[in-house]
């Protein structure tokens, strides 16, 4: 089945490329500066001051962690990349929300609140398009996170009868909730997964439900 | 004198290690992981030199530059960033930057860029101080 694009889909897959390097980015700036670090430290031993073991084990050590955060942005990348393989087919939605979790996690921080993704008593299976799905989320997020610093939006998502969905709450301005509703590229991305929104503004919650048949 | 420099990123590792560099270099250094926390610095303390990451969380770097400006007009700032384009560059040098530098930032490069800041902070506040006695003169009648 072809995959309908639209320039806003685009623009989204931009945002989320850009976002990624701007991480890797910082982490290599991190190293360089680190391997800067050793540089000076040797420098300083041919002075005549000596270097202490433990002061290399530890900086090496800083340097595996910041090897090891740009490793996991590099590999939430290949499966962001990987997400448009295919239209639509089974997923784990549980596992597709936490993959578009790790990608807003920086848009959330610039914003100063948190994202937390809750698990599901059981495996949640549903044939959809993880592309469109992780864009949804995201563009929710970009309606509810401005203005919400020290909030943190919960996700969550479950099985039911027609299918499965997933959740968005926090304690955001009710009038985000409501931008969320009324963005025609939520509305759009709805309909390319067959799904509906539903926001309750009152309760602080966007529920979005997705059909175990989209094609029907 | 040492350099007195502020330098101002929410990644506190690389404030850590940037931070030991230059003053292994002969500077002062101050750190702040947010905007906020170094407009608090830059009024209560005098600084030669603030380098300023562009994106951060709450306050980015260009409305702290604005703001900074607006408090301290002789202090230079340098501001840093992953992805330098013409537009932010243009941005950055209307709102007063004094340079842009793109991340990983060469030390050596920088460490220049933050005397030839301490000698344009120098000059500034000579020519403020000056105008200040002119006045006094005028106003006085001397």
């Amino acid at each position: 089945m072809t995959m309908p694009t639209s320039q806003s889909d685009l623009m989204f897959f931009g945002a989320v490329t850009a976002s990624i390097s701007h991480e890797i980015k910082n982490r290599i700036a991190i190293i360089n500066e680190q391997a800067g670090l050793l540089e000076d430290l040797v420098h300083m031993a041919e002075r005549g001051r000596p270097i202490e073991p433990e002061r290399l084990v530890r900086l090496s050590g800083k340097v595996q962690e910041q090897v090891a955060m740009a490793d996991a942005i590099i590999r939430n990348m290949n499966r962001f990349a990987h997400s448009v393989d295919n239209f639509r087919h089974s997923v784990d939605l549980h596992e597709v929300v936490e993959l578009a979790v790790a990608l807003c996690r920086r848009k959330a921080d610039m914003q100063g609140a948190s994202l937390r993704l809750s698990e599901p008593a059981a495996p949640v299976t549903i044939s959809t398009s993880p592309f469109f799905l992780i864009a949804f989320l995201w563009i929710c997020l970009e309606n509810l996170l401005p203005g919400g610093a020290g909030t943190t939006a919960a996700l969550a998502c479950r099985s039911h009868p027609e299918g499965a969905s997933v959740s968005i709450s926090g304690a955001f301005a009710a009038e985000r909730f409501e931008a969320a509703a009324s963005d025609g590229r939520v509305r759009h991305l709805a309909d390319l997964l067959g799904a509906r929104v539903t926001v309750d503004a009152r309760a602080l919650l966007l529920v979005l439900d997705l059909p175990a048949n989209p094609d029907r | 004198m040492a350099e007195k420099v502020l330098l101002v990123d929410d990644e506190k590792e690389f404030l850590e290690v940037m931070s030991e560099r230059l003053e292994s270099r002969g500077m002062q250094v101050s750190t702040s992981t947010s905007a906020d926390e170094a407009l608090d610095k830059i009024r209560n303390e005098l600084f030669d030199a603030v380098i300023l990451d562009l994106k951060m969380p709450g306050m980015d770097g260009l409305e702290a530059l604005k703001q900074i400006k607006g408090d301290r007009p002789e202090l230079q700032v340098i501001l840093l960033t992953g992805h330098a384009t013409v537009e932010t560059g243009v941005e950055a040098i209307k709102h007063g930057a004094m340079d842009l530098i793109q991340k990983p930032a060469d030390l050596k490069a920088l460490g220049e860029k933050i005397k030839k800041a301490k000698q344009q902070k120098m000059l500034i506040v000579d020519k403020m101080n000056q105008e200040k006695i002119m006045d006094m003169l005028r106003r006085y009648g001397v």
